[in-house]
């Protein structure tokens, strides 16, 4: 065998040593939480919005605490992956904003979250506004809500001198679904070519707007979540689906593309590309949810002068929708050490000061209705979060009722074709027969949550398909932490 | 798997008796062979063969996202897979997307590298960056740039288009044309890649054979098909299949264009693996190996086939 | 046959090469007639492919004047280039506000390391499986053509297990491993392709010298596989300068680490996306691989004749 040179055999010895040195200690210690120094408390979040709400909240808290608070910013699509990633590895921060996809339910159940105690401040502001099942499991709090569940995703956002220029008086925003019809129609005659913007190509956005549509048609929902999943008929328990009026939601959508209103390259924008398309008058009306606003005053100031909202456009003019008690948005990982320091960050995150901070960053609208009083935004702001206020209701929620609802739908595996993609698929012309689609798509829901139900039972759990059941709730009700 | 490593063989093994010869008896150099291939066998085995088995364990658990209970399920995922049409039709558009935009990429990246190989080409350089630039370009703005370029109503080519009395088309929007304008975008982005592969090869014809063949008097076209072809031929093949695992992995661009609609028109397996594993609202990452499994075997399947026909092609032309 | 065919040049490659024969020397000599004609052939190429580059990098150069525009004027230009208004200031919120400056330094070391790891470990896998004959030569082969058809999407889970594991989670190194140390058996193989076509004689003389294994290796193979390396390294720099998820997963306790193509994610929000600042932030980092490849070209067009006539 030919002499390995001294040097090369030196060299390549040092570089195994090297190799083998860098790897002897695992790098996430089992059960600890990832630091980026070892004292600052790690948050993670999606609400890129919020920065200067949570900027000065997290300030006051390092004054007093003395424990910094790093915070890192997600976009909602790698936030998932990003905790499912962190923990398989160990690695979660102290809080984070649950998009995991599963139910807070489930989290709970793992331990994956972990309770939090709360100022006796705090917990006296947030009386009747806690519910068991959503934030608090077993009687103990795991989270706060922060955003108002008074909220939707289909406000009318209308450009103005557009309007005007169709002789339309753009205070007067159409209500009903031929007013609006009317509208388009008269501006596509004064040159707007294609009024209306929608992003048919983020299904999940169009999935809200026709919840939001047959809901104003007058379906009563009971609701876990916003997909398909968790959105039951009230009445019944049964998926709602292919009702009467999911089909008039459908249709109405539906007759805005074939009589060419819509803007064609809707087709393919997500709500964020349909949105500057929208701003920059391609169409004059776009449906979005009040954080409309606040992105139109960061991004277009000069634009948002002009813009006007209304309620979604209804069959009787009165745009009622409903959502269920709000989420709380912020959890404690069950790993973590500063749970404490937690529950001193989420008390602080009750006060009325965050809620006009909140209000003030123009995204969902605060929990609590009277920091729009006192916060400065600009009237459109206002406006959209006064219309909400008024027009959506309190919807029911299994979940409440029984938690074990949501380990039902924890189990419960996707089925494809969704309600986000048959609306696509309905829309874009792929799917003749609606009817049948969504009764296919109900009837393998209850196939799927029949099996769910059974697996749940047999683990233990106690839940049928009567927690779903809602008879005495009415379209345009509240339903209050009483009525359960 | 092992049909392929016989279709790199004919150069390797070709090169091989030479080598044996090369070296003269009085070296052994073996220790050094195992020496040369340690960081790569145990660098490979750490980050590509460990993962592979474990997408083959995974796919035998009911796993719903990390971190939560795994329970092993045996074949249930596979059962799963065999009656899930979505996973068929991403198969069905990964094949597509292979069959049209391969030899679309491999064909015109030869093209483009024999003219811009040609060092006396003035602005060969800036003309390679010109067509390697967008292979760089960061995809979430290639989107958006290409949602104006193919927009329905106002972009260029439907401008051109209605020229000529035809469309609007709405490229991206209608599940007819969408998956044809994803590949459209694919081949745009991606020449650049095969275009170096094919710069790189053409290196090795050596300049002198060109000359010397000029000498003997062939023009251009003869030189081409004569000397630079029968070179690069090995060369196709690694090309071919480099250019078919790169398309396999399309992904990003998918998601950012179109997030695999409207309507399923454009959802590729990798996408329907990726979306399966972190983008659903339950995400399964039992399921997810599984797709990523069964996807692998039938595509190295269609390997073995496509090269033993090719085989067969070559045989049936040297008897005649 | 195939091999028959494809080798016969190279012998005569070999049974041509006189000592006396210059290898610099341009194809066509300043004899050939209709030289004039020539070249305005060639500038007429330039022309024609000028004009499809330019379209070409059309989308592109949209990029970068959008770098330029507010986010309104990006969306309401259409295809235009030139702004309504002028926005530098969209590069200083990429580059100071998010960071980039630091997420530059970050991704320039992790990539330098990438390549590095990615040229040797390459090259010399490739070397040894295209000249010689060993036991279980097949077999690796084997595994890593059959490898290469698994896809990939899911491997950062096991990735990231086995590093967390090895105490290499949260370190450079541990990333830098990750992106090199898996795949790249395109590299491989060119380096097979390429360094089984190397004409023996090189070896040869190298050999007669009493050059050693290491000797002719670095000395002699790698210089002489330019091109591919140069291949290898445009490659190498593109699948690592880009990478996301390895990067995003391995920084996810050390923010500080971040890569830009991570740093990107930071302008794509929940409901609004700072189109101009990704813009912006695109370019920057368009612009070193941009510059690498023009670098680079030099060996593509050099090529083995040069390295052959030493």
């Amino acid at each position: 065998m030919e002499r390995i040179p001294r040097r090369d055999a030196l060299a390549l010895f040092a570089a195994g040593v090297a190799l083998t040195a860098s790897g002897c200690a695992r790098s996430s210690t089992r059960g600890g939480v990832a630091h980026g120094d070892a004292g600052s408390l790690q948050w993670w979040d999606h609400f890129d919005p919020l920065k200067s709400a949570l900027t000065g909240l997290f300030d006051e808290f390092e004054g007093n605490a003395g424990v910094a608070v790093e915070r890192t910013v997600y976009n909602p699509d790698s936030m998932g992956q990003a905790l499912q990633l962190a923990e398989g590895s160990d690695q979660l921060p102290d809080v984070f904003t649950n998009l995991f996809g599963a139910p807070s339910a489930s989290l709970v159940d793992r331990g994956t979250v972990a309770p939090v105690e709360l100022s006796d401040e705090a917990r006296r502001r947030l009386e009747g506004s806690l519910f068991e099942g959503v934030h608090t499991f077993d009687g103990k709090t795991f989270t706060v809500p922060i955003f108002s569940h008074r909220q939707n995703s289909t406000l009318t956002w209308a450009n103005s001198s557009l309007l005007e220029k169709a002789g339309h008086e753009p205070e007067d925003l159409p209500s009903t679904w031929d007013g609006f019809r009317t509208l388009c129609r008269d501006l596509v005659a004064s040159g707007t070519e294609h009024p209306w913007v929608a992003p048919l190509a983020h299904s999940d956005r169009m999935q809200e707007h026709l919840v939001d549509l047959a809901q104003s048609a007058g379906q009563t929902l009971a609701m876990v979540g916003s997909s398909g999943n968790g959105i039951t008929d009230a009445r019944t328990g049964e998926f709602p689906f292919a009702s009467e009026a999911f089909l008039e939601a459908f249709t109405f959508l539906h007759s805005l593309i074939t009589d060419g209103f819509m803007l064609p390259a809707s087709t393919s924008l997500d709500a964020r590309e349909a949105r500057v398309r929208w701003a920059s008058g391609e169409a004059a009306i776009f449906f979005d949810g009040p954080w409309n606003a606040g992105v139109l005053n960061g991004q277009f100031g000069e634009f948002m002068k002009g813009v006007r909202v209304s309620g979604p456009p209804s069959p009787d003019g009165r745009g009622l929708t409903a959502r269920p008690p709000a989420d709380g948005q912020f959890w404690c990982a069950g790993t973590s050490h500063r749970r404490e320091e937690v529950g001193e960050l989420f008390s602080l995150l009750t006060r009325p000061e965050f809620a006009v901070a909140l209000a003030e960053n123009m995204d969902q609208p605060p929990a609590d209705p009277h920091a729009l009083d006192r916060a400065e935004v600009p009237a459109l702001y206002s406006r959209a979060v006064r219309l909400l206020e008024k027009n959506v209701r309190t919807a029911p929620s299994p979940v409440v009722r029984n938690p074990a609802v949501g380990s039902v739908i924890a189990e419960m595996n996707d089925i494809r074709p969704d309600l986000g993609d048959i609306t696509q698929g309905y829309l874009g012309g792929d799917i003749d027969d609606l009817g049948k689609e969504l009764t296919r798509f109900n009837d393998r829901l209850s196939a799927e949550r029949d099996r769910a139900i059974d697996v749940v039972n047999g683990a233990g759990g106690d839940v049928s398909v009567d927690d779903w059941i809602f008879e005495e709730y009415r379209s345009g009700d509240d339903f209050d932490v009483t009525d359960y | 798997m092992t049909s392929m490593s016989r279709t790199t063989e004919p150069e390797a093994a070709g090169a091989a008796p030479a080598a044996a010869r090369t070296v003269p008896r009085r070296r052994r150099p073996s220790l050094w062979i195992y020496v040369f291939l340690a960081p790569t066998v145990v660098l490979f085995g750490m980050y590509t063969v460990w993962p592979s088995v474990s997408s083959l364990v995974y796919s035998t658990l009911e796993w719903r996202g990390l971190g939560l209970e795994r329970s092993f399920t045996g074949l249930e995922n596979y059962r799963r897979l065999l009656t899930d049409p979505l996973f068929w039709k991403s198969l069905w558009i990964t094949l597509l997307i292979i069959v049209v935009t391969v030899p679309l990429r491999v064909g015109a990246g030869l093209l483009l590298a024999l003219v811009l190989n040609n060092p006396r080409l003035p602005l060969a350089g800036l003309l390679r960056t010109a067509f390697f630039v967008p292979v760089v370009a960061t995809t979430a703005i290639v989107g958006i740039v290409m949602g104006f370029v193919l927009d329905p109503s106002a972009g260029p080519i439907n401008e051109v288009l209605s020229i000529f009395g035809a469309g609007p088309v709405d490229f991206l929007g209608s599940s007819r044309t969408s998956l044809w304008a994803v590949m459209g975008v694919h081949v745009w982005k991606w020449l650049g890649v095969t275009l170096i592969y094919w710069l790189a090869a053409l290196q090795t014809v050596p300049r002198e054979l060109l000359e010397a063949a000029e000498t003997d008097g062939a023009g251009p076209a003869a030189r081409l098909r004569h000397v630079t072809l029968p070179l690069l031929r090995p060369f196709a093949v690694i090309i071919v299949v480099l250019t078919i695992i790169e398309t396999m992995q399309i992904f990003d661009l998918v998601v950012t264009m179109t997030g695999g609609g409207p309507f399923f028109s454009t959802l590729a397996t990798e996408v329907y693996i990726y979306d399966t594993a972190f983008g659903a609202a339950r995400p399964d990452l039992g399921y997810a190996s599984a797709i990523g499994v069964a996807f692998g075997v039938l595509t190295v399947l269609l390997m073995v086939v496509l090269t033993l026909v090719m085989r067969l092609a070559q045989r049936r032309q040297e008897q005649r | 046959m195939t091999t028959a065919q494809t080798r016969e040049p190279s012998r005569d490659l070999a049974a041509r090469r006189e000592p006396g024969r210059s290898h610099g020397r341009p194809i066509s000599d300043p004899r050939t007639r209709g030289r004039g004609k020539r070249r305005i052939g060639r500038w007429a190429q330039t022309l024609v492919l000028g004009g499809l580059g330019l379209l070409w990098i059309y989308p592109l150069l949209w990029v970068l004047a959008a770098s330029f525009k507010d986010s309104l004027d990006i969306f309401s230009g259409g295809l235009g280039l030139l702004p309504d208004s002028w926005h530098p200031e969209n590069y200083l919120r990429a580059w100071r506000d998010a960071n980039f400056s630091g997420y530059m330094l970050n991704t320039v070391l992790i990539t330098a390391g990438s390549i590095v790891l990615v040229v040797v470990r390459c090259a010399m896998a490739g070397y040894v499986i295209a000249r010689f004959r060993f036991l279980g030569r097949r077999a690796v082969l084997a595994v890593l053509v059959a490898t290469m058809f698994i896809p990939t999407g899911l491997f950062v889970v096991p990735v990231v297990e086995l590093s967390d594991l090895l105490g290499l989670l949260n370190t450079r190194t541990g990333l830098v491993l990750a992106i090199a140390g898996g795949g790249n058996v395109a590299a491989v193989l060119l380096y097979v392709g390429f360094f089984s076509r190397v004409p023996k004689e090189l070896e040869e003389a190298a050999v007669m010298d009493g050059a050693g294994f290491l000797r002719v290796f670095f000395r002699i193979m790698l210089p002489l596989s330019g091109p591919v390396t140069a291949t290898v390294v445009v490659l190498t720099f593109l699948s690592s300068w880009n990478n996301f998820f390895l990067p995003l997963v391995f920084t996810f306790s050390t923010p500080q680490n971040r890569t830009l193509a991570v740093g990107m994610m930071a302008f794509q929000g929940t409901n609004s996306t700072d189109w101009a600042g990704l813009a912006a932030a695109a370019s920057i980092s368009l612009v070193p691989i941009v510059l690498l490849f023009l670098l680079l070209q030099r060996y593509f067009v050099e090529g083995i004749a040069g390295a052959v006539k030493n």
